[in-house]
């Protein structure tokens, strides 16, 4: 699309530039000095403050059911766009989600110990993500687009082979 | 496929589906042929200074035909037979043969009906026991017993008697009138006696009787003047009207005849009063071949002797006398006779007092015609009208040599009728082509011949576009180009026709087919239903009845034509035994059915004629190997033998693995009884038909109707869908009886369910209040897992015509089913039975029901009402399932609609506005559109529509714009093209701000 470019390799770095007004080298200095010294005690407080965070994360889709219910219930058991999406949304949003379910908790995730609970807190996001999809399914099933009654399997059926033939 | 089909049609059911016509559509897609039958009399009017003529049919039709064009005019269908008819000045007067007579007086201007009278009580005596007085003012009837005179203005009685003809037995009246009294000469052909009977005209004062003129059976009276002239056996005699005296003469002595036969001779009137013509049958024999000829001699009567004054020699027996002087003013012309003696024309014979002349006319179509039945000459024209034994019309001008017009009522008189499929366009190239290969030509010279073809075909290009996208726009179903006129197709085909034949093909729809009608006459007549029902071959079995036909090869390819088996039979006269003629022809050209494999040892003629009498005729589900055409078996009642046609020995391997599996079931009417056999197979391959079971209806109950499915009806879905998403399995007893029968002293019918495999009643049941009289507002169908009938009810509040639909399931619970893969008679699984009634507002004279292709549509039941009218009625209407109340949730859910009668809803009526007269039959085909289903009815008009019983959803409704369509597409291309560097434009201008 465009036909202009810039071409950086251009620029000579010799050149001395003055330090922008309020840019303070050292400040990022000082930043990591007392990072690397904070004590196992704070560290602590991280952690159990991550493993926090991550259960409200886990817990996040549950807060959803109830207005994905609501919802079902509201758009009826036609066959309207309006019914069709928010079925297809019942199923590809947790699918999603559960795909993605790794880079979600990796920001809560520590060097110590405290795999376990966040284990836990993984299987209760996709758990209940797995309860969202079962809200799509007993919505496919209200709309009937299961096959699980005998007239779903009608048109399978062979004829039956007639034995006798009779010339009435 | 099937799916998509399903929700198609649910939706579309889901638009309560109601199908009708639309105004445009009216006369394009459908077509109706007024016939009236093959005329037993005829005579003339004048009106407009036009000629019209006046027929009076076999069918029971009073008509009125342009002399001109043969157009109809109008035309008045009686419910029974009449007495020849009587024309006088003013109108036309009939008498109902059987029952009360019923006399009618009709202007023959306009058809209607002047005035009515019924004798009650009193039949008519004699065929033709009605007299116009030579006042023409008056018309005495004689009953059987009895005469009364009429005011023929009003139809008033001016005096009526209880006296009258001797005994019964009569067969022939002559009439005169003298000094006030009228003379009626009766033969009787029971006591061979000649007697007359006279009334005084004014007081009705039975004056004489005077039998036993005669000793021997009389054949044959006229009154000639003041003679009365009669034949006896072999001897001429006559007397003098007020004389008693009876002078004779040998027949023998008067001129030399050949073999002649005594009881077919006529006397014909010639002119003076003295004058007549006898006309003695003779055979004689010339070469090897016995030829029938009339032997015609004018003789002069006078006290005592009879004189020869010409010999006319021989005439043709294959002829008509249209006058031998009736008509006062042709005094020139004592005699005209058309007749046929060669095959290439028809003889026109005119005997006169100085001219005895024959003309030929050439006229191609002899070998259709049989013989001539009944002529007439118009009054002012030289044209001559002929009545064929095969039924049809020809109207032949004399003048310029030529046929002016011809009506194929033959189709009045069919008794069977079947579809055949067209082939497709296309394949008539390919069989060229497998022709060639097998010659073994080389394959550049038939890439060549190919190439030549496509080229030859590039004119047809631009027809072809504009047939595509010009054409798109108007309606698509009306797709068989149909330029005839009704009256076009109504003609006789001709012998002519042949070389110019086009080659017929199918339409993209499969909506074009050919029905091939047999008819009582002898004909058999295939017809294009594309162009109005123009006739496309005919075929003429004289003296046949034709009773049945079979399609026992459908057409796969243009190669292999469809191949028919028509029936029928003959008799050489009353009371012998009847023989049986089967023909195997090519269902479309008409040609005797030529098989391929005509070296096989046992070749078969396509004509086979056998005096064995046939009593039931079925067709097999089994292919002979060579040609591929289905078995036919037939069976003899007095033998219990059974035959296959053909009887070839491939044949008879075929059928073999068949026996053990076949029955059939044959009424015994007699009896009340029905009768299941089963075919075994005897010493050398004689078949019998053996007893299997037999199953009597009780004592007290006659036999009605009873009626079978139709085999090889397609079933789409094996169960019905519920509401609640569960299933009630169709019971599919191809092998089911539908039987009703009447209590008369009851007043009761029951309708039962037969197995005609095992003789076993699954169901029965009974209505009460149903009169005998009635009996013939009883009619059944069924096809797939549903029996529907009709009969009248009196059942006090209920009383009317009343339809009852019965469901066959496999069980009373839901999703109840047998589970196994076979389905046997001899199971113990009985139908669970859903059944409803539901009053009617019309009275039904025959049912029939829609066919589609793969049986995915609903089914329309089609009634034909007494009100010569075609109603179309839904399955869904006629649903034992439709609640009571209010439809719950589940029934909406199977889209049913509370329980009622079925609406007398016009658009519900096939037939719009048109009268289709005295339907026999309803047959349907299936097009290749699964919606649409053919419809066919016949009996005495043929009437042909389409009928989509649930709605065209695979075609795109009439009303759809597809040129709109078209626009918007472009103008949406348009609008891409021309906005496109637009918004390109745009967005660099973005850029750079």
């Amino acid at each position: 699309m465009s036909t202009w470019s810039i071409d950086y390799s251009s620029i000579d770095t010799g050149k001395k530039i003055a330090i922008p007004t309020g840019f303070d080298a050292t400040a990022l200095q000082q930043r990591h000095n007392s990072k690397s010294t904070s004590s196992p005690a704070q560290d602590r407080k991280d952690t159990e403050m991550k493993i926090k965070r991550a259960w409200d994360v886990a817990m996040g889709p549950a807060k959803s059911i109830p207005m994905n219910a609501f919802m079902i219930y509201m758009s009826g058991s036609s066959l309207q766009i309006f019914s069709v999406m928010i079925t297809a949304m019942l199923f590809i949003n947790p699918v999603k989600a559960m795909m993605t379910t790794q880079q979600t908790f990796e920001r809560f995730e520590t060097k110590g110990s405290n795999n376990g609970e966040l284990l836990r807190a993984k299987l209760a996001f996709i758990g209940l993500h797995i309860v969202t999809i079962g809200l799509g399914i007993y919505k496919v099933n209200t709309m009937g687009l299961l096959p699980t009654t005998t007239s779903d399997w009608l048109a399978f059926l062979p004829p039956k082979h007639v034995l006798e033939y009779a010339d009435v | 496929m099937k799916h998509l089909l399903c929700i198609c049609i649910l939706l579309c059911i889901s638009l309560f589906s109601v199908s009708a016509l639309y105004e445009s559509q009216a006369g394009v897609i459908d077509w109706l042929q007024t016939w009236i039958g093959k005329p037993q009399w005829m005579s003339e009017y004048q009106r407009d200074d036009q000629s019209h003529l006046l027929v009076f049919t076999e069918r029971h039709v009073l008509a009125s035909l342009s002399t001109a064009t043969g157009a109809l005019e109008w035309r008045q269908v009686l419910e029974s037979d009449i007495a020849s008819p009587q024309k006088t000045e003013h109108g036309l007067l009939t008498v109902s043969k059987t029952g009360d007579a019923l006399i009618r007086f009709w202007d023959f201007h306009s058809g209607r009906l002047l005035w009515q009278r019924t004798f009650e009580g009193n039949s008519l005596g004699v065929k033709n026991g009605i007299h116009v007085l030579d006042d023409g003012q008056r018309a005495i009837v004689i009953f059987e017993s009895g005469a009364a005179l009429l005011h023929l203005t009003v139809g008033e009685v001016e005096w009526i008697s209880n006296e009258g003809l001797p005994s019964d037995g009569s067969s022939h009246l002559e009439f005169y009138q003298l000094d006030g009294y009228i003379y009626a000469v009766c033969t009787n052909k029971k006591t061979s006696s000649l007697s007359i009977t006279s009334w005084n005209l004014s007081t009705g004062q039975l004056q004489q009787k005077l039998t036993s003129l005669s000793s021997n059976p009389v054949e044959n009276a006229r009154i000639q003047g003041q003679w009365l002239v009669w034949t006896e056996t072999d001897s001429l005699k006559w007397k003098r009207l007020d004389k008693s005296k009876v002078y004779s003469t040998s027949i023998k002595s008067i001129a030399s005849f050949q073999n002649p036969v005594f009881d077919k001779i006529t006397v014909l009137s010639a002119g003076h009063d003295n004058r007549l013509i006898l006309s003695v049958p003779v055979s004689m024999s010339s070469g090897e071949n016995v030829v029938d000829a009339l032997s015609l001699v004018l003789l002069s009567l006078d006290e005592k002797t009879v004189q020869v004054q010409k010999e006319l020699g021989l005439w043709s027996a294959k002829g008509a006398v249209t006058y031998a002087l009736e008509k006062e003013e042709e005094e020139e012309e004592l005699l005209l006779h058309v007749g046929i003696q060669s095959p290439d024309d028809v003889t026109l014979h005119v005997f006169g007092d100085d001219k005895n002349e024959q003309r030929r006319l050439p006229f191609a179509d002899i070998e259709l015609m049989g013989g001539i039945d009944l002529a007439y000459k118009c009054n002012d024209n030289d044209i001559i009208i002929w009545v064929a034994s095969s039924g049809s019309i020809y109207a032949y001008d004399v003048r310029s040599s030529r046929s002016l017009w011809s009506r194929e009522e033959a189709l009045a008189h069919t008794q069977d009728a079947v579809w055949l499929d067209l082939p497709e366009k296309q394949s008539w190239t390919q069989v060229d082509e497998e022709d060639d290969s097998k010659a073994g030509t080389v394959a550049l010279s038939r890439y060549i011949r190919r190439l030549t073809t496509h080229v030859l075909a590039l004119p047809d290009l631009p027809a072809w576009v504009v047939n595509h996208f010009v054409g798109m726009g108007s309606s698509s179903s009306s797709s068989a180009v149909s330029k005839e006129t009704l009256l076009e197709a109504q003609a006789c085909w001709s012998n002519d026709n042949v070389n110019t034949m086009e080659v017929l093909h199918r339409d993209s729809f499969g909506l074009r087919k050919l029905i091939v009608s047999a008819t009582s006459t002898g004909k058999i007549i295939a017809q294009d239903t594309g162009r109005h029902g123009k006739i496309v071959w005919t075929r003429h079995m004289p003296g046949v009845n034709l009773e049945r036909v079979f399609v026992v090869r459908v057409p796969t390819s243009a190669k292999l034509a469809p191949v028919i088996v028509v029936l029928g039979t003959s008799r050489f006269a009353l009371g012998e035994p009847a023989a049986t003629h089967l023909y195997r022809l090519d269902g479309w050209t008409g040609k005797d059915f030529e098989p391929k494999h005509t070296l096989q040892p046992d070749f078969f003629e396509p004509e086979m004629v056998t005096d064995i009498s046939i009593d039931k005729v079925m067709l097999l589900p089994v292919e002979e190997p060579e040609e591929h055409t289905h078995l036919l078996a037939l069976y003899d009642k007095g033998s219990t033998r059974t035959y296959i046609y053909p009887d070839t020995a491939l044949a008879r391997q075929a059928a073999q693995p068949l026996w053990p599996s076949f029955y059939f079931q044959q009424p015994r009417l007699d009896k009340n009884e029905l009768r299941g056999f089963q075919v075994k197979e005897g010493y050398r391959g004689s078949l019998t038909a053996e007893p299997v079971w037999s199953w009597s209806l009780p004592a007290d109950e006659q036999l009605v109707t009873m009626t079978h499915p139709l085999h090889g009806d397609k079933v789409a879905s094996l169960g019905r869908v519920l509401g609640n998403r569960n299933v009630f399995y169709k019971y599919l007893n191809p092998n089911l009886l539908t039987v009703a029968s009447l209590n008369p002293q009851q007043q009761s019918l029951t309708i039962r369910l037969v197995d005609a495999v095992k003789g076993s009643v699954l169901y029965d049941t009974v209505h009460h209040h149903v009169p005998v009289s009635a009996a013939s507002s009883i009619h059944v169908t069924q096809t797939e897992n549903f029996v529907v009938y009709t009969f009248w009810s009196n059942d006090g509040p209920h009383t009317g015509y009343q339809i009852v639909v019965l469901d066959l399931y496999e069980g009373a619970e839901e999703n109840q089913r047998s589970d196994s893969a076979n389905f046997t008679s001899f199971d113990s699984l009985t139908p669970h039975i859903q059944s409803a009634s539901f009053a009617f507002p019309h009275s039904v004279q025959s049912i029939g029901i829609t066919r589609t292709k793969n049986g995915v549509s609903t089914k329309d039941i089609l009634f034909a009402t007494k009100s010569h009218q075609i109603v179309a009625i839904n399955k869904r209407f006629l649903d034992p399932r439709r609640p009571q109340g209010k439809p719950t949730k589940e029934d909406q859910e199977e889209q049913l609609f509370p329980y009622g009668p079925i609406p007398d809803e016009r658009k519900m009526f096939l037939t719009y506005d048109l009268d289709i007269f005295g339907i026999r039959a309803i047959i349907a085909s299936p097009s290749s559109l699964e919606s649409t289903s053919l419809i066919h009815a016949y009996g005495l008009d043929s009437y042909f529509t389409r009928d989509a019983p649930s709605r065209q959803f695979d075609v795109l409704s009439e009303t759809f714009s597809k040129s709109q369509l078209l626009l918007t597409i472009v103008a949406l291309v348009i609008g891409v093209l021309m906005t496109g560097p637009v918004v390109r434009r745009k967005q660099v201008n973005a850029l750079w701000k």
